[in-house]
């Protein structure tokens, strides 16, 4: 089995800055990162590629669908692709995410994100 | 009474008369009007046409007319009536207990004579030998062929009047109100209803009155009534119940209310006053409220997230600790002119919470710093289409335009003292063309590394964007290119 260091990741997140520094983070720690500024562009991604193991999505964004409808859509029609979303909202509950999301709140550092991808896979 | 006979009247003696004249709980006067006689008949002489003008042109002979009436007796109740002790007193002041408006009554009395009538009544306000005013209805019956016998009555209204108007002034308050107030009996059904309630509620009083208050109720609220009902029966007052009652065209209105029972004079329940106050409106502000702070932290929290994003990135192309404390403060500086530019103005906040941005309102705020010089004005130019910005397209643009701008202070035209910037906006379609063209700077070139925050955060800004970044390094100044899709920056 291969070290999950080497696991492509998904970030959805519309604030390109906030996106960067996600990036850079699992960049950093060893990932292989691909980028969506939204749902929508997550979800063609998705469609074209078979080898991503985590998305990370924030939930706030423009567009079709939130991170929550976003994740749940995932959980449907990609159920071994772990989850992470993440908001500044406080609220967030673990009822409002699917069965494999987790949550991480916002803002996160690189070793919580690291953290929380090594515990969803 | 036992005489039946017409004549058996004349069997009662004097004192029996008298006796009935004191006891009658009414003011009874005996007065002589035959003086009064007398100058009607002096001024038929004279020839008087329209009397009643004549009497408002000469107040001193309806003063005449008054002394010129005696009064011959007064009976027991009278006295109390006008706070006298003896019957003199009274015969001798008759003018004391008139008020100034008493005058306009005389006058019409005296027509009344004038035109040869012998009943005279009406309502006015006079006034005791102490002086308390005392409101009276009256009746004079003139007899005699000189009106010497005339017999005046008079009742005492004061307090029937007061509690008159005591309930003319309620009610013009109950109309007057602009909340809903209203009653009903013990069985619900509305007895009263108030212009409020037709405002609040849709109903005319005449729709309303006689029917169930039910009908207010939505149907998953009718179950409301009998708890209310309940309540008002042991005597409570229910204050200040928020709940929900339906206009008669369908709508449902939120409404604070009260409600109290309404008592007889016994002191028994009868029904129940009910007052309701729309406040649907507040509702909404209150909704409005929570909703802005919602708003308001949410951006606090993405503002973290920004700042914490801007401090690691910019962490990149630091060398020192010294560098990534001036590059992270001028590029959160950058951000917090442009926000300020998205506060509302004082007092006008709104669920939206930030006001749009204009791309030309942000590229001044950004280049503000710069602009301060003695010819800086000259040295930049801005035109073109402007459009509003989404906030988190604004934040984009933002630092976009700060990382020009410092590299242009850094190496390019604004590094000396004859370089000028151009900037030019166009929207074509969906697209929206920014050209930042720098000239009369040093002699420029390509940067070794693409790899700092400038680059890193304009490849990522045009892909939230859905465009895409040209930089020519022309010797002569550098030209950036920057084409995004509309709908994107406008969110």
């Amino acid at each position: 089995m291969k070290s999950p260091f080497s696991a492509l990741v998904l970030v959805v997140e519309d604030e390109p800055l906030v996106r960067l520094d996600a990036i850079d983070m699992l960049t950093g720690a060893g990932f292989r990162v691909v980028d969506a500024a939204n749902a929508d562009e997550a979800i063609a991604i998705l469609e074209q590629r078979r080898d991503i193991r985590v998305v990370v999505t924030d939930i706030q964004m423009p567009g079709s669908m939130d991170g929550l409808k976003l994740a749940a859509t995932i959980h449907d029609r990609w159920p071994p692709i772990a989850l992470i979303v993440t908001s500044g909202q406080a609220w967030v509950q673990q009822r409002d995410l699917p069965e494999r999301g987790r949550f991480l709140p916002k803002p996160y550092s690189g070793p919580r994100l690291v953290e929380a991808i090594q515990a969803a896979l | 009474m036992t005489a039946e006979s017409p004549g058996a009247g004349a069997m009662i003696g004097q004192d029996r008369y008298r006796e009935i004249f004191d006891a009658a709980p009414v003011s009874l006067w005996d007065v002589d009007f035959s003086g009064v006689a007398a100058l009607l008949d002096r001024w038929r002489a004279e020839g008087t046409d329209d009397l009643r003008a004549h009497l408002m042109d000469h107040p001193e002979e309806v003063e005449g007319a008054i002394r010129r009436i005696s009064v011959l007796d007064v009976n027991s109740f009278t006295l109390d009536l006008f706070e006298v002790d003896r019957n003199q007193d009274l015969l001798h002041s008759l003018a004391g207990i008139l008020l100034p408006d008493t005058a306009s009554i005389f006058i019409d009395m005296l027509v009344t004579l004038w035109n040869g009538l012998r009943r005279f009544g009406g309502e006015t306000r006079l006034r005791t030998v102490s002086g308390r005013e005392v409101e009276v209805a009256f009746t004079l019956d003139f007899r005699g062929a000189r009106f010497e016998r005339t017999l005046v009555s008079l009742r005492d209204i004061t307090a029937q009047k007061s509690a008159e108007r005591a309930g003319i002034r309620l009610a013009a308050l109950i109309d007057s109100s602009e909340d809903a107030i209203l009653t009903k009996d013990l069985d619900s059904i509305i007895t009263s209803w108030n212009r409020g309630a037709t405002e609040l509620f849709g109903y005319a009083a005449e729709e309303a009155i006689g029917k169930p208050v039910t009908m207010l109720m939505p149907a998953e609220r009718r179950d409301e009534e009998p708890a209310i009902l309940a309540r008002i029966r042991a005597g409570e007052r229910i204050e200040h119940y928020e709940t929900v009652r339906q206009h008669k065209d369908g709508t449902l209105i939120d409404i604070s209310l009260s409600v109290s029972p309404l008592k007889n004079a016994d002191g028994t329940i009868i029904g129940a006053s009910k007052i309701a106050r729309d406040i649907t409106e507040q509702k909404r502000a209150q909704e409005q409220e929570h909703l802005l702070i919602r708003e308001m932290n949410h951006r606090i929290k993405n503002l973290f997230a920004l700042a914490s994003s801007i401090i690691s990135l910019s962490a990149r192309d630091a060398e020192t600790p010294q560098a990534l404390k001036a590059r992270a403060t001028e590029r959160l500086a950058a951000l917090a002119r442009v926000h300020s530019l998205t506060l509302a103005p004082h007092g006008q906040i709104d669920a939206a919470a930030a006001m749009p941005t204009t791309l030309h309102a942000l590229i001044k705020a950004i280049l503000s710093p710069y602009d301060e010089g003695s010819d800086a004005a000259q040295r930049i130019a801005l035109s073109g289409d402007d459009l509003q910005l989404s906030p988190s397209a604004t934040t984009s643009f933002a630092l976009l335009v700060h990382e020009f701008a410092t590299n242009a202070a850094k190496y390019g035209a604004l590094s000396n003292e004859r370089g000028t910037i151009t900037i030019e906006s166009k929207q074509r379609g969906d697209r929206l063309i920014i050209s930042w063209i720098e000239r009369e700077g040093p002699a420029v070139a390509p940067p070794a590394s693409s790899e700092g925050f400038g680059s890193y955060l304009a490849k990522a800004t045009v892909k939230t964007l859905n465009g895409q970044i040209n930089h020519d390094w022309d010797p002569v100044g550098v030209t950036v290119r920057l084409d995004v899709a509309v709908s994107r920056a406008q969110g």
